[in-house]
């Protein structure tokens, strides 16, 4: 039997590229859908906020499809990051 | 729509737990599911928030009915172009119908990517697969848009010098990776490669000098 799809809501701010929360809500779509519709309300006023529900077989998924919310590298330093693994994909 | 039609439509789509999200979300389950059972793909899912679907609306002057990606799943792997073409072929026909936007022929400002817009109960649901590679270039693209500005995901200006430079360099890397993911296995050797990327490789260097000094906005 495959393992259940949790859902994940992520709190994050923009501007710092800081990932302010990262919770399992458990295997629910509805249930997570309503704690993320309540967190948004909260952060409504804030645009720099982004409150997000992620569906994913684990946390370890989600860091490779929304690694963004996870790494916190100065712009620079991640374009250099992906000059450096793209050239070396090219050898 | 207007703006205020658009504020209006945000106040609404807050107040009512946004029922246009929730109607999204079973068929986006349902078609997770489906690639997971059928085809054995792993995705993630997640569903626009409320302030990316009014950012779009007022980007695009669209109409949230006709909105296709308040639902999306995201596929990455590490494969070259032909078995990203060979996975999306399996995507498509789980789900007749289907619409595919190939970004990699037509990139949208760099970003590539293959979007199929699956119809699950009558619902739009976006499909992204992506390779290892463009969806790092991706994730980059995402960052430095939060530390600079959305819009520049759409070809806006960005306000500082540091970080034109640094956009500069996403475009040469997309087109570094476009002519290597053309060319799997065969690296620099591929004449195209050869012909072009050492070129673009020199420019990269060019502007990756100063980047060190100041890479914020």
């Amino acid at each position: 039997m495959t393992q259940p799809l949790s859902q994940f809501l992520i709190v994050y701010r923009r501007s710092t590229r800081d990932l302010i929360e990262c919770r399992d809500l458990g295997t629910d779509p509805p249930s997570a859908l309503k704690t993320r519709f309540e967190r948004e309300k909260k952060e409504k006023d804030d645009p720099d906020i982004e409150v997000v529900l992620l569906g994913a077989p684990s946390i370890e998924a989600l860091r490779q499809t929304h690694s963004r919310y996870f790494e916190k590298e100065s712009t620079g330093q991640s374009v250099q990051n992906l000059v450096a693994s793209t050239t070396a994909s090219s050898r | 729509m207007t703006k205020s039609q658009i504020n209006r439509l945000g106040d609404r789509l807050r107040l009512s737990e946004s029922p246009d999200e929730a109607a999204h979300s079973e068929p986006m389950a349902k078609a997770q599911a489906l690639l997971r059972e059928v085809l054995g793909i792993e995705a993630t899912s997640r569903l626009k928030t409320i302030n990316t679907i009014i950012e779009k609306l007022r980007r695009e002057r669209t109409r949230l009915a006709t909105m296709q990606d308040i639902a999306g799943l995201r596929v990455v792997s590490k494969m070259g172009l032909a078995e990203q073409d060979e996975l999306v072929g399996k995507i498509t026909s789980l789900f007749p119908g289907s619409k595919v936007d190939d970004r990699r022929e037509r990139p949208s400002y760099g970003y590539r990517a293959v979007h199929i817009i699956a119809l699950v109960d009558e619902r739009p649901v976006e499909i992204q697969v992506r390779t290892e590679l463009q969806d790092r270039w991706a994730q980059v693209m995402e960052g430095m848009a939060d530390e600079l500005g959305r819009g520049i995901r759409y070809g806006e200006e960005p306000k500082s010098k540091a970080a034109a430079k640094n956009l500069a360099v996403m475009k040469i890397l997309s087109e570094l990776i476009t002519s290597m993911e053309r060319h799997p296995g065969e690296g620099v050797k591929a004449p195209e490669v050869v012909a072009g990327v050492e070129q673009l490789l020199k420019g990269l260097e060019a502007i990756l000098g100063p980047l060190e000094e100041g890479d914020g906005p």
